[in-house]
């Protein structure tokens, strides 16, 4: 039950399948990482994860804590306990961090119920505090005129205030300097716990200096393709891309 | 047709019978003129309507009542129709200063401008006009307080004026509140004119709020003079068919202008918005941004024009009009226009019709808000960089209020 089942997962966009039989687990205290080249389909499984409508759901199912998620709209999904930390996040101009985030927390709770605006504010500055980020940022609007590692660290703001139990964590490492990515990474690590999941999409190996995964997967053509510890990440960063390319893949096939 | 207003013009002043005289000729707005291309033109047939009638006394101590907007004011004038209600205030420390806050009564004022359509309209206004406000601020005095000017439309017609005179080197926040006393269908033709004194810093902020069956003819002439600086912000919140004419004349070097807006016009409203920016002077500056969200087939005209005179050197002047589509139903009209004689100038003028981005909206349900309050989010959102410019927080949260009570 504790775990997030992706299970023969087949997707297609443009008549294009991206997604060929994916099959995951991802049980909680556990982070996994999920490497590979550049079109493989790393972000439209997170997409899909999420609930964008953009993307056939051709077959499989993906179970969060014994719940199908697959198919339901994405604030559904969002309550169901899933967190997609996005690659580019969206500006949304006029609508403050908090006000944002605060409309998150308040889609999750109970009819009647009411957010406490004082314990509220205090949990806001004190998960922000731990990502070294100024106050004056809760009255920005959201991602509007950020730069990239301030946008990444919005997105871990977001995912510290709302707790999910499962985050997939899309190329977060993409657009940061080294000071900013131990940031970002230090952000996640103390989010890990044995009440959460998380998947780590990224490209590179150096992310996972930061935040080191339990499992390393490797995908290519739309399927994990090999999945190890974290020395398969090392492996993968001195052998090179074209290594999966010729062996893993053919394996595959 | 115009029979029961005659019986209201005050015919011993020659000059509102001039004006009367004027308005009779002046033909009735035709959609073919292109000042009033796209404008419902039948909705502003005046007809056999007839001024406000007086309130009785309990009715006005009610609206005295309702018209608290702000805790903080330096001053106060409420009108119903074409009526004072109460008394107008100006704290002792303001008046102390030398403002002045007074009603023309009976008198008329005699001074007409350049309209961009509502010569007939202007005529109008000046036959009819009763209790006209003058708000004058001496040179070097900054009034510490909004002074705030509250109209309350009844059924007929209403001619409300405000004169405002900003002295040299002079600040002052002046808040226009337009609201309706009940559901009665009113027809409120006003004008404001405002002079801004070299060096003088005037924020303006017009708040119209009226039922859905009001129709109004608002004609602004705002005057900027030397090194002043004018901020006016236009909140078309509610209302049935309005036509605002905002007139910016850039007279002095170093001038320098923000205008700005928003509308929300749904079933049956329709906002149209007529301005002209006209620099006059070199060195001089300003900035129209006008924003519409529109609901289900409500509709907005945006028609503005950017005019440079030869010696106006050095201008910067800009013009921006966004338009939200929130219903396919919607109908958005705008056009844009330059006319630019000088030469060493910095000019730039465009229009975007657009509908809420599904990139946004997938990002903010991802969150877990759901599809209608994110769509609600992003068209606050939309109107925040007007409402930012007011800069008097008391009043942008009533807004906001106002603006969140619109789409419930």
């Amino acid at each position: 039950m504790d775990s997030l089942i992706i299970d023969n997962l087949n997707v297609k966009i443009d008549g294009k399948p991206i997604l060929k039989n994916f099959c995951l687990n991802i049980p909680k205290g556990e982070v996994h990482a999920l490497m590979g080249p550049n079109g493989t389909g790393k972000s439209t499984l997170a997409k899909v994860l999420a609930g964008h409508e953009e993307y056939e759901i051709l077959g499989g199912s993906v179970l969060l804590d014994g719940i199908e998620i697959l198919g339901k709209e994405p604030d559904e999904i969002s309550h169901a306990g899933l967190f997609l930390a996005f690659q580019y996040p969206l500006e949304i101009p006029g609508v403050s961090i908090a006000n944002f985030i605060r409309a998150a927390i308040e889609s999750r709770l109970c009819e009647g119920e009411s957010l406490d605006a004082p314990a509220y504010y205090s949990r806001l500055y004190e998960k922000m505090d731990l990502l070294q980020m100024d106050r004056k940022f809760t009255s920005r609007s959201l991602n509007e005129g950020f730069s990239g590692g301030e946008k990444k660290r919005a997105e871990i703001l977001q995912m510290a205030m709302i707790e999910p139990a499962y985050c997939i964590l899309d190329e977060t490492d993409s657009g940061l300097d080294i000071d900013a990515l131990k940031i970002v990474s230090n952000g996640v690590n103390i989010m890990r716990s044995n009440d959460r999941g998380s998947l780590i999409i990224t490209h590179y190996q150096r992310l996972l200096d930061y935040i080191v995964p339990d499992v390393v997967h490797v995908m290519w053509d739309g399927q994990i393709v090999r999945s190890g510890d974290k020395s398969l990440a090392l492996e993968l960063e001195k052998k090179g891309y074209d290594w999966v390319k010729e062996e893993l893949a053919v394996t595959c096939a | 047709m115009t029979k029961l207003l005659d019986k209201q013009l005050d015919s011993s002043q020659p000059h509102r019978r001039e004006l009367w005289q004027q308005f009779k000729k002046l033909p009735d707005p035709i959609s073919k003129d292109q000042a009033w291309r796209f404008a419902s033109t039948r909705k502003y047939r005046v007809g056999d309507l007839t001024s406000t009638e007086n309130l009785s006394k309990g009715k006005l101590c009610e609206l005295s009542t309702r018209s608290t907007i702000l805790d903080a004011f330096s001053g106060q004038a409420v009108l119903a129709g074409n009526q004072i209600v109460g008394s107008l205030i100006l704290d002792d420390e303001t008046a102390a200063l030398g403002v002045t806050l007074n009603s023309l009564g009976e008198n008329p004022v005699i001074e007409s401008s350049e309209t961009l359509g509502g010569d007939k309209f202007q005529a109008l206004n000046g036959a009819l006009s009763k209790n006209g406000i003058i708000l004058t601020v001496p040179d070097h005095v900054e009034v510490k307080q909004p002074i705030v000017i509250v109209h309350w439309a009844g059924s007929g017609g209403s001619f409300p004026q405000l004169h405002v005179e900003a002295g040299l080197h002079a600040r002052l926040h002046l808040v226009e509140i337009y609201f309706s006393i009940g559901d009665e269908a009113g027809f409120n033709v006003a004008s404001t004119r405002i002079r801004a004194r070299a060096g003088s810093h005037v924020s303006r902020s017009v708040i119209r709020n009226w039922n859905v069956d009001t129709t109004a003819v608002h004609l602004e002439h705002l005057m900027v003079h030397r090194d002043a600086y004018l901020q006016s912000t236009n909140l078309n919140i509610n209302g049935g068919t309005l036509r605002q004419e905002t007139v910016l004349s850039v007279q002095g070097q170093g001038a320098n202008a923000d205008l700005s807006s928003i509308s929300i016009a749904g079933e049956g409203q329709e906002f149209d918005q007529r301005t002209l920016q006209s620099h006059e002077a070199s060195d001089s500056r300003s900035d129209l941004l006008f924003k519409n969200a529109l609901l289900a087939s409500g509709r907005t005209i945006f028609s503005g024009l950017i005019k440079v005179a030869p010696e106006a050197q050095h201008t910067d002047a800009y013009q921006t009009n966004r338009n939200l589509l929130l219903d396919p139903t919607a109908d958005a009209n705008s056009l844009p226009g330059l006319e630019i004689l000088a030469n060493d100038v910095k000019c730039s003028h465009g229009a975007t019709t657009g509908q809420i981005d599904d990139d946004q909206l997938f990002y903010m349900r991802s969150r877990g808000i759901n599809d209608q309050l994110a769509r609600q989010l992003l068209v606050f959102g939309f109107f925040e960089e007007v409402i930012e410019k007011i800069q008097l927080p008391a009043l942008e949260s009533r807004i906001r209020e106002w603006i969140e009570t619109r789409f419930q």
